[in-house]
């Protein structure tokens, strides 16, 4: 026990650590943890209970964005749509490409097309309102597209979890009873949920604020189990799920500053114990297909914002800012490399590939979207002559 | 005039109002608490106009909603689309003190109705000719904006310098 209380102290001090550089050094904090976790894994072996309670992380920060999620209004929807499709279009296929071409099974391939294309909504949101870009109007498509990637990976997970991860004996029947389980356990829960909604609401709003932490914490993990241990759904779709429920019930600001706390301390966990699960010894092996992929990502990303941009009827600088903005990676990727590590022990390279790009892309990702406009100004003048160029304002 | 109000998620709400000079003002209601002025042109450039800290932003909206008159955190104010209701409290200078509301002529000079006075000693709704406005006492006012305006500057010190 005292090995642990010490492990844990060391833990903690070293992930302050890196929160307090990100804070000065301006960038994420995500990178930064598998950084130490990569550093800490030289020293110490990755444990149980660090694991388990980076599965807590998971849970929370998947809840948490179940909690905020929300269908956008229907006027906005077709653009919105749109915008996020052609997002979709232009990297989630070209993840699947580089897996294929690098030798990788159609599986891995998936997964790398899953980190390919989810952006990080949590570091762009933040990127938005540290940059003081709330106002500007490619703002909304932005977070537009963010919303539309959200939605895709809850169905990617509940995809992957039921067609990849869960089935033991291959075969059509196998496939179709995992979709179907998964599929009626999602609509028993929607089902529950509206049936059940208002009574549960007002259960947990009437209760002291231990009560309330207590019972919200025994909901979540509940729902979360249910959907690992009988629908076949990975917990992290389960919380992602008890966050919608709780969400519609009007406990949302109060539930989501409760558990903020503990969100932040275990999904800190789960970055570092990714981060100590990274070989060092593979990374000179992936080092040249990392340097490719990170060259790949950013020009698809950017290529797709600008086109999404140009549709949802931006001019051309504006769309270039759209495109720069959609670069940064975070939680999602490293939440979709460590579930392929989970199921197999070949995928070292999936993972150690996976850290080198979300740490690449969380530095190269909000720079560019701190110079977007004076990079977008740069393209804009290679293209347009100088005698046409309009004065730039301010 | 139009305006509209969009979610940005994560971040907060968006009202955007279309100004006649075919700009368009936009203000971010931030979830973390504070506010963002904004100019866009109708190329689509912003030019930040201020970040406010929800009691500045607050302050602003009472002005704004007034007119250019200054107000207490405490006053309070209520106002429709072409009427308002509006909380006057009674310094020892206003000119209405010791007289009543018939010598005084409110009505008659702002246009303005007195449609209750509130004090310790026992609130009037509907208060008759014949009472007595005292120091402290707070006045419910209720008119048009113009006519509730006129009482302000005739009668109350927090009146507008013009």
């Amino acid at each position: 026990m005292e090995g642990h209380l010490f492990q844990f102290a060391l833990l903690f001090g070293v992930l302050g650590l890196a929160a307090a550089v990100s804070l000065s050094v301006r960038l994420p904090v995500v990178p930064l943890y598998i950084a130490a976790g990569v550093v800490l894994g030289v020293f110490l072996e990755p444990d149980e209970v660090v694991g388990f309670l980076g599965k807590l992380g998971v849970v929370f920060l998947l809840f948490s964005m179940g909690l905020e999620f929300s269908i956008p209004a229907p006027r906005d929807a077709g653009k919105f749509v749109a915008a996020g499709s052609i997002d979709w279009a232009f990297n989630f296929p070209v993840g699947l490409i580089a897996g294929l071409a690098l030798g990788w099974s159609w599986q891995d391939s998936v997964f790398l097309a899953g980190i390919l294309y989810m952006s990080s909504s949590a570091v762009v949101a933040k990127c938005i309102v540290d940059f003081g870009r709330a106002a500007r109007p490619e703002t909304e498509t932005v977070l537009g597209i963010m919303v539309f990637e959200d939605l895709v990976i809850a169905f990617y997970l509940v995809l992957i979890n039921t067609l990849i991860v869960t089935p033991s004996d291959e075969g059509p029947a196998a496939y179709l009873f995992a979709l179907v389980r998964a599929a009626a356990f999602i609509a028993l829960l929607i089902a529950l949920a509206r049936r059940f909604g208002k009574p549960l609401a007002r259960l947990l709003a009437h209760r002291s604020e231990e009560g309330f932490t207590l019972v919200l914490f025994s909901f979540v993990l509940l729902v979360a189990s249910a959907a690992e241990g009988a629908a076949g759904l990975s917990e992290a779709v389960g919380a992602f799920l008890a966050g919608l429920v709780i969400g519609s019930t009007g406990l949302k600001e109060r539930a989501s500053s409760t558990l903020l706390p503990f969100q932040t301390l275990f999904a800190a966990l789960f970055f570092v114990s990714f981060g100590m699960s990274l070989d060092l010894r593979s990374m000179p092996d992936v080092a040249l297909p990392g340097l490719v992929l990170v060259i790949v990502g950013v020009g698809s990303k950017i290529a797709g914002g600008y086109l999404a941009g140009r549709v949802a009827g931006h001019p051309p600088p504006l769309s270039a800012v759209v495109g720069l903005s959609l670069v940064p990676k975070g939680e999602f990727s490293v939440l979709i490399a460590a579930l392929a590590a989970s199921i197999s022990s070949g995928h070292t390279h999936l993972a150690a590939l996976t850290g080198l790009y979300v740490f690449a892309l969380s530095i190269i990702g909000p720079i560019g979207m701190r110079e977007a406009d004076r990079i977008a100004d740069l393209l804009r003048r290679r293209i347009t002559p100088a005698t046409e160029r309009p004065t730039p304002g301010e | 005039m139009a305006t509209r109000q969009t979610e940005l998620p994560g971040v907060g709400t968006k009202h955007s109002i279309d100004l006649a000079s075919g700009e368009e003002l936009v203000v971010v209601e931030h979830r973390v608490g504070h506010w963002e002025l904004a100019r866009v042109d109708s190329e689509g450039n912003t030019t930040p106009l201020a970040t406010l800290q929800s009691r500045e932003a607050g302050e602003l909206g009472r002005i704004l909603s007034r007119g250019s008159i200054s107000v207490e955190d405490s006053r309070k104010q209520m106002l429709f689309e072409e009427f308002s209701i509006d909380w006057v409290v009674l310094d020892d200078d206003s000119p209405l003190i010791g007289q009543t509301l018939q010598d005084s002529g409110v009505r008659a000079r702002s246009g303005a109705s007195v449609i209750a006075i509130l004090r310790a000693e026992g609130s009037m709704a509907s208060p008759p000719p014949e009472a007595r406005f005292q120091e402290g006492d707070t006045l419910v006012v209720m008119g048009h904006r113009e006519q509730v305006e006129t009482f302000l500057r005739l009668f109350s010190k927090l009146a507008p310098e013009s």
